[in-house]
């Protein structure tokens, strides 16, 4: 199984990178650090699709450079609260990854998540056996 | 009756009398004493030139009687060529035996043919009222009385042509005291009429509301009482009324049978005819003969400079079918007008035309009880007139009071609903502007455009004067805009003046002062009152007056209070939004603290467990290397999580505190020196933290000068260990988060003076995002932060160097932000006070 990781954060990134790792049935493990590596690399990713997401909600969009180029309109206007939406709302809109199985793995409570078939959503509480069972179902 | 006895009838009838017409009674009592047929008293007419050779001027029938009532069809006779005339001239009574026969008298064929009159008698007289000459000097009026008989061969005697005298000498003081004892009775009627209208308006306003009806009868009234008792065919009272038109003197009241047809209002202009003439002037004109006024122009010029006159009635026509007379049987169609006046100001005018009967003109004396009578009207009018505005105000004000209280309620409503509509509250003081000020046509807002330095119309606007011209034109107008300078030229527009000084701006009367308005040409009187938002003016309300409805002098006023319950209105909901802007923010921030935290806190025990279950479950030797360096690798992640979950629950407890109490409050208890040894050490291990935090690829580095730390040694600063080490972890969390990668940030020691004052500051300097000059301020604002720091975030509250600015006031030091060097460095330091 390949499994692509949308994290921005090192140190949540790295627990589930090990909890992955450990995984007998999972083979190759990705990393998105930042939305804008998401956009850069989005038709990497259609040509080699995951088999599941793991995405978090609240991205950055850069990290700090010398030159920056200016977001999209929708980014700045949203803020990053809602960076992992645009990017899993991408992959739905694109008939070539709208299939590909996503997880929300975040802090935020679900209620505060809008609906969408054929996404799911674990919450982030650090426990590997239900990150494990999440990435196999 | 012996002569004593008869004049004593005389003038017992003549103190009878209480109308003019009862001369005529006199006169036949004079007649009856010396058993004549007939009796004339003649007047001379105005411009009479004795002088002259042969005299010019005519004599005028004032009042005449006849045995069997009859009605004369003459009314003149010249003074050249009659008998009256020569009595005149010579001072002395002309006793005619034979009328037919003697060269000194007037023919006419009604006096010979018809009342057949035989002889005559005329005595001259004069009356102590005042009368134009032919040179325009003012002398006392001559007269004539004279009797006569109609059988033939009976002449006046010479014993009867000295009563006849006698009895001519009484005729002054006797019609004077008839005049004057009709004018006592007219005034005390009109007193009356006046008077009455009070309670009548009091009556009729409980049950109708019409509150003018009574005003207007009772100025009916009074035309129709000096009418009769001038015998007047017509008189009218023109009088301005405030509220409705200034300037513009209307008809309120006439007797003259075909009002229709005349002219229903006029401006105190001398070409609106006489009775303009009366108003411009202010004074009263009385007019002999209106028939004759081209002939007489010249002089009537000069008694009246400026007069004019185009009778558009045909006076002779409507006299002539009004009086039933032929015209040439007409009497002068005289003519007399007072102004209404309150001191200098005049209110309007009344006037009489045409007498009905004897006496067949009006005399001074007349003119003098119509301007006392005008005099009455005045105290009326001006009374009634204050009255009706000081009622109008009333109602404008509660009328006010009562929609502002409504617009409160609607306001309050709105705000807590939060759906506040700026275009729906304008509209709504605009129709109130237009309802309690009277002569309100055009309204509109005008809103200063802080950042182009204009003043532009917002959306709602009244008045017909909008939607005048094209569509084109219309677009125009509403977009049009006004240049604001600082301080305004004295040719801006008042709106412009009013965004100045916040002072209300007023012109009454725009043609007295030459205002002229290019966007609106039909102004005639403007009010411009200031909209306040927390002391800055941010637009004006602009209400204007065209035609001649005159604003009341409360609308200044009106229009000021409305202009600041507008701005009211808008502060309330500028604080609304500040305030629902800051709970939001408040919020969110605390959503932002509880997100961060989550995290390391489930990491921290997540870890924590595993660590445990490690050791415990898989056994582990101390002399396993690898299983060592891993554990030592988790403890470090776990010490850096740690640490974050530190940090932001500090940052939650000071932005409790801060909520609370306003300011940070340290113990001196919990204040202790800061070392150099262990300030390095904890600043280390704080950097290792923070780099391993970031992403291994990104390559930032973090370093301690630790020998700038030396500094520590000779000044001691007291610190609250736990606070700084918030603040400390901040700054370098912010240097982990803003720095490019590849670069080093530098934390280090120094020392400043600021203000006199000396300090040691730690600094922490790094290669990032760039913090220009004017935002080393706004970045210590709670919730502020820069564009691109938004970007490069995945999470954070914006309150981290609010925070530490608490921290550092709280110590007695400051937050210093030193904006980045073209070299791209910046460098945040915590300044302490020294103790020493």
């Amino acid at each position: 199984m390949y499994v692509l990781i949308v994290e921005d954060d090192k140190a949540q990134y790295e627990f589930i990178d090990k909890t992955l790792k450990n995984m007998k049935d999972v083979s190759r493990v990705e990393r998105f650090s930042t939305e804008r590596e998401f956009y850069d690399r989005f038709e990497e990713l259609a040509a080699d699709k995951p088999d599941v997401i793991l995405m978090d909600i609240m991205l950055r969009w850069d990290n700090p450079a010398r030159q920056m180029e200016q977001p999209p309109e929708k980014v700045i206007r949203e803020g990053f609260y809602r960076a992992g939406l645009r990017c899993e709302k991408m992959l739905a809109d694109d008939e070539r990854t709208a299939n590909i199985r996503v997880i929300i793995y975040s802090v935020l409570d679900p209620e505060d998540l809008p609906e969408r078939d054929g996404v799911e959503f674990l919450p982030k509480n650090f426990d590997r056996k239900e990150l494990e069972r999440a990435v196999r179902r | 009756m012996r002569q004593y006895e008869q004049i004593a009838s005389v003038v017992a009838e003549a103190l009878r009398q209480e109308e003019l017409v009862g001369i005529v009674e006199v006169l036949k009592h004079i007649a009856k004493a010396v058993d004549a047929y007939g009796c004339i008293l003649w007047e001379v007419a105005p411009w009479a030139d004795f002088d002259s050779d042969p005299p010019a001027g005519q004599l005028f029938v004032l009042a005449s009687w006849f045995d069997e009532g009859q009605v004369l069809p003459l009314h003149e006779i010249p003074l050249d060529g009659s008998a009256n005339g020569l009595a005149l001239l010579t001072g002395k009574a002309q006793n005619v035996r034979s009328i037919k026969d003697d060269a000194r008298t007037f023919k006419h064929t009604y006096i010979t043919d018809e009342l057949k009159l035989t002889s005559m008698c005329a005595v001259p007289i004069t009356f102590s009222e005042k009368c134009t000459d032919a040179d325009g000097e003012r002398k006392m009026t001559r007269a004539t009385l004279s009797l006569y008989r109609n059988r033939p061969d009976d002449y006046f005697k010479d014993e009867e042509e000295r009563f006849i005298c006698q009895m001519a000498e009484l005729i002054p003081p006797l019609y004077e005291s008839i005049r004057d004892r009709v004018g006592r009775i007219l005034l005390g009627k009109i007193n009356s009429i006046l008077d009455n209208i009070q309670s009548e308006v009091e009556q009729r306003a409980e049950t109708s509301g019409d509150f003018m009806a009574p005003v207007k009868e009772g100025l009916d009234n009074v035309c129709r009482e000096v009418a009769q008792t001038f015998q007047a065919v017509e008189t009218t009272i023109f009088l301005e009324d405030r509220l409705e038109a200034e300037n513009v003197f209307k008809l309120f009241a006439t007797t003259w049978p075909k009002w229709s047809q005349a002219k229903s209002s006029y401006l105190p202009r001398k070409d609106e005819g006489l009775t303009g003439w009366v108003l411009e002037e202010r004074k009263p004109v009385r007019i002999f003969n209106l028939a004759t006024f081209r002939d007489d122009r010249e002089n009537l010029r000069r008694t009246f400079p400026g007069i004019q006159w185009k009778d558009s009635l045909n006076i002779k026509q409507s006299a002539s079918e009004i009086l039933e007379l032929p015209k040439d049987a007409l009497p002068p169609l005289s003519f007399m007008a007072a102004p209404i006046l309150k001191g200098e100001r005049v209110l309007g005018a009344i006037r009489c035309c045409t007498s009905r009967k004897a006496p067949w003109f009006f005399v001074e004396r007349q003119l003098n009880v119509l301007t006392l009578v005008a005099a009455q009207i005045s105290r009326f009018w001006s009374d009634w007139q204050k009255h009706h505005e000081d009622q109008e105000e009333n109602r404008s004000w509660q009328t006010l009071v009562t929609n502002i209280s409504a617009l409160n309620t609607n306001v309050q409503d709105v705000l807590a609903r939060g759906v506040f509509a700026e275009d729906d509250l304008y509209r709504r003081i605009l129709r109130l502007a237009k309802h309690v000020i009277r002569g309100a046509d055009i309204l509109d807002i005008r809103l200063y455009d802080k950042q182009n330095g204009q003043l532009y119309f917002a959306k709602p606007k009244i008045g017909s004067a909008w939607v005048r011209g094209s569509k084109q034109e219309m677009e125009a107008r509403a977009a049009k805009r006004f240049r604001v300078t600082q301080p305004p030229a004295d040719s801006d527009p008042l709106g412009v003046k009013v965004l100045f000084d916040g002072k209300t701006q007023v012109v009454m009367n725009a043609e007295a002062v030459s205002y002229r308005s290019q966007t609106f040409p039909e102004t005639t009187r403007i009010v411009v009152a200031p909209i306040e938002v927390q002391k800055d003016v941010v637009g004006v309300l602009d209400v204007r007056g065209t035609g001649n409805r005159p604003f009341t002098s409360h609308a200044p006023r009106m229009a000021e209070i409305l202009g600041q319950q507008l701005g009211l209105y808008l502060s309330l909901w500028q604080s609304e939004q500040q305030q629902r802007k800051s709970e939001e923010q408040q919020q969110q921030v605390f959503a932002d603290l509880w997100h961060q935290i989550k995290s390391p806190v489930r990491q921290t025990f997540a870890r924590a467990d595993s660590l445990v279950q490690r050791v415990t479950s898989d056994g582990w030797h101390p002399s396993d290397e690898e299983k060592a360096h891993s554990i030592e690798r988790d403890l470090r992640m776990l010490r850096g999580v740690a640490r974050k979950a530190k940090r932001v629950a500090g940052s939650a407890g000071v932005f409790g505190d801060l909520a609370r109490e306003g300011e940070l409050k340290l113990s001196t208890k919990s204040m202790t020196p800061l070392r150099q040894g262990e300030t390095v050490k904890m600043l280390i291990e704080a950097n290792i933290d923070t780099q391993h935090a970031l992403e291994d690829k990104r390559d930032i580095r973090f370093y301690v000068v630790e020998k700038s730390f030396a500094l520590l040694t000779r000044n001691t600063v007291r610190v609250d260990r736990d606070f700084i080490e918030q603040a400390i972890s901040c700054l370098l969390d912010n240097a982990g988060k803003y720095s490019f990668d590849g670069t080093t940030v530098l934390v280090s020691c120094g020392e400043v003076t600021r203000d006199q004052e000396r300090f040691v500051y730690i600094a922490v300097k790094n290669e990032g995002l760039a913090i220009a000059p004017g935002e080393v301020e706004k970045c210590k604002e709670r919730n502020w932060r820069g564009e691109w720091a938004k970007l490069t975030t995945g999470e954070g509250s914006g309150i981290g160097l609010w925070v530490v600015d608490h921290i550092m006031k709280a110590h007695g030091g400051k937050l210093e932000v030193v904006p980045t060097t073209n070299e791209g460095v910046t460098e945040v330091r915590l300044l302490f006070p020294i103790s020493n």
